[in-house]
């Protein structure tokens, strides 16, 4: 491969990336390890990611946007359920229940806008980190300076989903009584089940923690506890 | 001395006689389909609805338990026929864009439940929720999205879009929808057909994919095993992720792929070039790497502890 193959080819940001395949990463390493300007331009791009990493992990939205989106979603809740229910069963669905139905409806809604937001601002973290998905198992730069920021970064990568995740937890736990107990149950084995996966993942992660592939299943793991939560609280809502 | 009876009075006598009689049957008359919202029907039990709907229009469905079959009929009108356990009662209700069919329960469950069969517009798009009734839907083109709690859900047919979700319910589907999602708790997942675009997720159900093809897909579980065994187009994008189920992907003959496996404690086993895991970064874990075909279909496997095999079918 040339040096113009590999400098105008776009080969050094995939080589940073950790995006080449071994072949490819060989011949590239090999070039690197001759080639003054390529050297050079490695060093920048790897000087670039660092910046990037220290970028702040999350914007949030500013203080007064929440009462017009709460508004919208309760107009919308309350569209949603707007077939009322026929005046002779009134004592099983009145409509008052229907409104309350629509108060739960907004609540579950603004919990899902907490998991979306959370989980953009920590997938955007994870992409900045480096290849969602060929970047995991593609092989990586042989001895870069650590781009990731270590376990650290990753407990503020994490926070956000941990923090959807109490929220949901809350939303779930205000309506426990529309579960049934065996449904509790499924839930809770389930939820222990995947927290244990994420106690290993991340103390997997602590000793190695620019395994991306272990960025990858761990927030797998993530979004997997967020599904459960939003569909058992999904569940709990009345119809 | 007799009471004087003048000519006129038969018929006020049986004016009003009339009259109560059209009030009673007023009364008890339901007024079916007279206007929107109006519902139902038999104190016995046995329903019998239709209204019209647009082909493309959208179709609501709730019943708590018993079962729900919907089929796809070539009529632009909606039938629900079947049965209320005593106690239950059917609410049919919306426009001609969107209906609402709901069976209210004066208790959280009764026994049996309502078995109701609903024939929709193929085209239309049809929402189920259930907590312990069974979703079985065929012939649906439009859109799908599916709940149930521990019933279980199965498709035959390639919808538009399929959302199936159950905590430990089943998932089946028979057939390629173009755009795939199904989420379990402990239920298995299976998809016998492919898809354009489908990911599939589990917290300890096992995932299996047999036929494809699969153009984009994610198959995710945390202890649940998940086995595809199916074609993989050129362009396709497999993605597999356990924690600590087993992974067996089995791809068509002659498997076209550029496939990349990691094992960060668990094992890799592959039976279909002679390229064998390495040791990872540090020494940590297992990675894989190999190509069959440069253009082929990507496949990436990410286990944590779990069994990695890859093979051809047979």
């Amino acid at each position: 491969m040339t040096h113009s193959a590999i400098r105008d080819g776009g080969r050094l940001h995939d080589y940073v990336d950790g995006l080449l395949s071994g072949a490819e990463r060989a011949v590239v390493e090999a070039h690197v390890g001759a080639c003054n300007e390529c050297r050079e331009e490695v060093r920048r791009l790897l000087a670039l990611r660092a910046r990037l990493a220290a970028a702040p992990r999350a914007i949030e939205p500013p203080r007064d946007l929440w009462p017009g989106v709460r508004a919208r979603l309760v107009r919308r809740a309350a569209r949603d359920d707007a077939v009322p229910p026929p005046r002779a069963f009134a004592t099983v669905r009145p409509r008052a229940a229907w409104r309350r139905a629509a108060r739960r409806h907004a609540r579950l809604a603004a919990a899902a806008v907490v998991l979306v937001v959370a989980s953009s601002a920590v997938t955007a973290t994870l992409v900045r980190r480096g290849n969602p998905t060929r970047g995991a198992v593609a092989a990586r730069p042989a001895a870069p300076p650590a781009p990731h920021g270590g376990a650290g970064a990753g407990d503020a990568s994490y926070a956000g989903y941990e923090r959807a995740a109490r929220d949901l937890a809350a939303t779930l736990d205000a309506r426990r009584a529309a579960l049934s107990p065996e449904t509790v149950a499924k839930v809770e084995a389930s939820l222990r089940v995947i927290d244990s996966a994420i106690a290993e993942a991340r103390a997997a992660l602590a000793r190695d923690p620019g395994n991306q592939a272990l960025v990858e299943l761990l927030g797998v793991t993530y979004r997997q506890k967020l599904d459960v939560l939003h569909r058992a609280a999904e569940l709990s809502t009345e119809i | 001395m007799h009471a004087r009876i003048t000519p006129a009075a038969p018929a006020r006598v049986a004016a009003a006689a009339a009259a109560t009689i059209v009030t009673l049957l007023a009364l008890l008359t339901p007024a079916r389909g007279a206007a929107q919202g109006a519902g139902l029907q038999d104190a016995r039990g046995k329903v019998d609805e239709r209204r019209a709907l647009t082909p493309t229009g959208s179709v609501k469905l709730y019943n708590l338990f018993g079962s729900i079959r919907v089929v796809a009929w070539d009529r632009d009108s909606v039938a629900v026929t079947g049965t209320v356990s005593p106690g239950e009662r059917l609410f049919m209700g919306g426009t001609t864009q969107g209906l609402k069919i709901v069976v209210e329960s004066p208790e959280e469950r009764t026994a049996g439940g309502a078995h109701l069969l609903v024939r929709v517009p193929p085209r239309s798009r049809v929402w189920v929720k259930t907590s312990g009734a069974e979703i079985v839907v065929s012939g649906v083109t439009g859109g799908l999205d599916l709940y149930s709690v521990g019933a279980s859900i199965r498709v035959t047919g390639s919808p538009r879009e399929l959302n199936a979700e159950a905590m430990d319910g089943a998932v089946e589907v028979d057939g390629s929808p173009v755009w795939l999602r199904a989420k379990t708790a402990t239920g298995a997942i299976t998809l016998r057909g492919g898809g354009e675009d489908v990911r599939l997720s589990s917290v300890s159900g096992p995932i299996a994919v047999r036929g494809g093809p699969v153009g984009r897909g994610a198959f995710e579980s945390v202890t649940g095993d998940i086995r595809f065994a199916g074609a993989a187009p050129r362009a396709a994008a497999l993605t597999f992720d356990a924690h600590s189920g087993e992974v067996e992907v089995a791809l068509a003959r002659p498997a076209a792929a550029d496939v990349d496996v990691v094992a960060i404690t668990g094992t890799i086993e592959n039976h279909i070039t002679p390229a064998r895991p390495v040791a990872g970064r540090d020494a940590r874990g297992r990675e894989l790497h190999f190509t069959t075909s440069p253009d082929g279909a990507r496949v990436t496997v990410r286990s944590f502890k779990g069994r990695v095999v890859l093979r051809e079918m047979p």
